[in-house]
């Protein structure tokens, strides 16, 4: 029946398509890098597209008191209901094209959801769409390492160590956060044989992460995209670095870009180098550093953190993504 | 191709397991026939409330196919027969969760029959149904209405003589003898052979009956919202700059334009320009308009101050000036077009106030551990 959209693969900042599907008119602070992933999904997309958006940032500071910066149809879905209405949209478009009462044409069906919405409370929901071949759909969830739009509370995704509500710094026990990020994008791709395309991006690097959109939404079934987004308001630093901050979560190891297709795993900028060993990953203490989530941390945690992603690049079966291997002498 | 459907209104709860029974009975007695059928009840009645009319719903096919192309709707749209258990339905049902009075006779097809428990004459019960465009059958089983509880069935022979009558007055739809395979009982049987003969069949001729207007009310509908803002209008999708046909220009919010976000803002050397795009392209509030000429504007309205695109600008030339120093917000790129040489001279007298990227003299905040003590430390503060 339907087919997916067809796009050209954008080469380079001064191809990237001039319109706006997602424009002025949202209450986000300054610097927002999850806007930003907003402004680049709907620009990559184009304006055949439907949106469906989790409660979270991106629900709250877009449709504020009569403002919306869609220029696209959004929709507003429960915080864990992004995977179902996803899938219903687009079940409901290809019902309504056989039955010949909408033109048979190809649109995108996309829903967004923070770390929230996606890993921690809509995961169930994401998980049962990513079971789905027959409907074309992507989600994509904006990662900013907390529940920010209710005031910086721990997530699944909240790096080791940070500063949050939840986990607030005390002089005896400064950490209060003691879990290790989840790995949401890499559970996604191993868990779901039929999920084509899963990949992991960064607003740090735009046309890497536009072009993965690209790419989820031409590819049939359902499909994923995890989006690094540095929050300028949850992580402590001056929003004039959110760039910087993203380019330094990837440079240092705590984000890898990567997409897998049909099976196949390829690493982008500037993870492909590190992996390769063209590039050496820089300290992660530089990036912490610049952080006031994390400027309780002292020398042995650094350390720690350090250690472990020492181990996650060096140790796992495959770096930064799957963290066991066959034993040895288990295969033939 | 044969599809038939029958409704069945009840009182909710009295009459809810009668009703119930009513329509799989429907469906059974078509598969003797070698058809299949879904009985089911109206969502928008659960849960079943004392005394609130309600309906369930039967429908038989031929096949498989046919009866998943009915299933499709929330409910049959017309039907073959409509049973009313209970003569003062008449009147209309009114459901808990639905909208206004709908007529007992209103999905009734042309042709069609409604059959009604009652020891009233026709044209008593006329005098309550609703008036309608098309001729029906009104056909009246006599006896009082049966009601019965939750959980405990009267067993008064209702359900075989209503099943009887509706095999009577449509053997097409299911046949007398597929109703006496149904009921086991021989009680049941006759019941349902005795109420084929006892029942009383008048045709109502377009027009007849109650000609009041049933009440109904207006359901808003999506467009309406958007007077609550539950339905917002979306922006438009740009175009060229300034209403032009070259260069790009987004939509800007008339709602909210967060140029009050800002304690600095964005002045751009476009002498020194290289139109790498990056401010552009990095910009979470599209502040950038695209030129005719390859440059990027910053729209002073939409524009939030943070500095983004000064850091990420591979040139350096963009500077973050204090808010302060500024009177209005007119666009300091239609400065530099019409004046190059005054724009020079405004740019370096407000770019010695500003910082630009690299700077480590943050407005905003947090840049690394121990910024705060040392800043303190330098301005003295005690």
């Amino acid at each position: 029946m339907t087919m997916t959209m067809e796009f050209e693969r954008i080469r380079g900042v001064k191809a990237a398509p001039l319109p706006e599907m997602y424009t002025s008119g949202h209450r986000t602070c300054q610097g927002c890098d999850s806007a930003l992933n907003c402004r680049y999904v709907a620009k990559a997309a184009g304006p055949r597209s439907i949106v469906l958006g989790a409660t979270g940032c991106m629900y709250v500071a877009n449709t504020s008191y009569y403002s919306t910066p869609w220029a696209i149809p959004w929709m507003h879905t429960q915080l864990g209901a992004t995977g179902s209405a996803v899938l219903g949209v687009a079940v409901s478009l290809k019902v309504q094209m056989r039955k010949g009462k909408i033109k048979n044409e190809p649109i995108n069906v996309i829903g967004i959801g923070g770390d929230g919405g996606v890993a921690d409370m809509g995961l169930s929901a994401v998980s049962a769409t990513l079971t789905w071949p027959e409907y074309d759909s992507l989600i994509v969830m904006y990662d900013n390492e907390s529940y920010a739009n209710t005031g910086v509370q721990v997530s699944c995704q909240t790096p080791y160590g940070a500063h949050t509500t939840f986990s607030p710094v005390g002089t005896v026990k400064p950490i209060m956060h003691k879990r290790w990020k989840k790995n949401t994008a890499a559970m996604m791709a191993a868990g779901h044989p039929e999920c084509r395309y899963v990949a992991s991006a960064c607003t740090a690097y735009p046309v890497d992460l536009m072009n993965k959109v690209r790419r989820a939404l031409s590819i049939s079934g359902p499909t994923f995209v995890a989006i690094l987004c540095p929050c300028p308001k949850g992580w402590d630093f001056d929003p004039r670095y959110s760039h910087e901050m993203g380019e330094m979560a990837c440079k240092s190891g705590m984000w890898a870009n990567w997409e897998m297709e049909d099976g196949k795993l390829t690493f982008q900028t500037p993870t492909s180098g590190i992996i390769k060993g063209m590039v050496q990953r820089m300290p992660v203490a530089d990036y912490l550093l610049r952080q006031g989530r994390f400027d309780h941390l002292r020398k042995e945690d650094f350390d720690h953190i350090q250690k472990q992603l020492d181990k996650i690049w060096g140790e796992w079966g495959i770096p930064a993504i799957l963290p066991f291997k066959v034993a040895e002498g288990e295969l033939a | 191709m044969a599809v038939y459907a029958v409704e069945i209104t009840n009182r909710g709860v009295y009459q809810y397991n009668l009703g119930r029974r009513i329509s799989r009975d429907v469906v059974l007695a078509a598969r003797k026939m070698g058809r299949v059928g879904v009985a089911f009840g109206r969502y928008s009645d659960s849960p079943e409330r004392n005394g609130i009319p309600m309906k369930w719903f039967a429908v038989i096919a031929e096949n498989n196919d046919e009866l998943e192309e009915q299933m499709a709707k929330y409910y049959p749209e017309v039907v073959d027969a409509a049973i009313v258990l209970d003569d003062t339905l008449l009147k209309g049902v009114e459901s808990w969760s639905w909208d206004g009075l709908h007529p007992v006779n209103e999905r009734v097809k042309e042709k069609g029959v409604m059959i009604v428990v009652s020891d009233q004459s026709h044209d008593e019960l006329l005098k309550d149904v609703h008036t309608k465009d098309l001729p029906y059958k009104l056909i009246t089983i006599p006896g009082e209405a049966s009601f019965s509880g939750m959980w405990i069935i009267r067993d008064d022979k209702s359900e075989a003589r209503i099943m009887g009558a509706l095999a009577a007055a449509l053997p097409d739809m299911i046949s007398p003898d597929a109703v006496q395979q149904i009921f086991k009982d021989k009680a049941d049987q006759d019941a349902a052979a005795r109420a084929a003969k006892q029942m009383v069949t008048r045709v109502v001729e377009p027009g007849e009956g109650n000609p009041a207007e049933p009440y109904r009310y207006e359901l808003p509908v999506w467009q309406d919202l958007t007077e609550y803002g539950i339905a917002v209008v979306g922006m438009g999708k740009g175009g060229g700059y300034h209403g032009g046909k070259e260069g790009y220009e987004p939509t800007r919010s008339t709602t909210f334009r967060k140029h009050l976000s800002r304690t600095f803002r964005p002045m751009t050397n476009f002498d020194a320009c290289t139109q790498t795009r990056d401010c552009w392209l990095n910009c979470p509030d599209e502040a950038y308009n695209v030129t005719p000429d390859g440059f990027f504007e910053t729209d002073y309205g939409a524009c939030s101050g943070c500095g983004k695109c000064a850091e990420v600008c591979p040139e350096k030339i963009i500077v973050m000036v204090p808010e302060s120093e500024f009177e209005d917000e007119a666009s300091v790129y239609e400065m530099w077009k019409k004046d190059k040489a005054a724009y020079k001279k405004f740019f370096d007298e407000k770019s010695a106030k500003g910082w630009f990227a690299g700077q480590l003299v943050g407005p905003h905040g947090y840049v690394r551990k121990g910024q705060y003590e040392e800043e303190i430390k330098k301005k003295g503060i005690k």
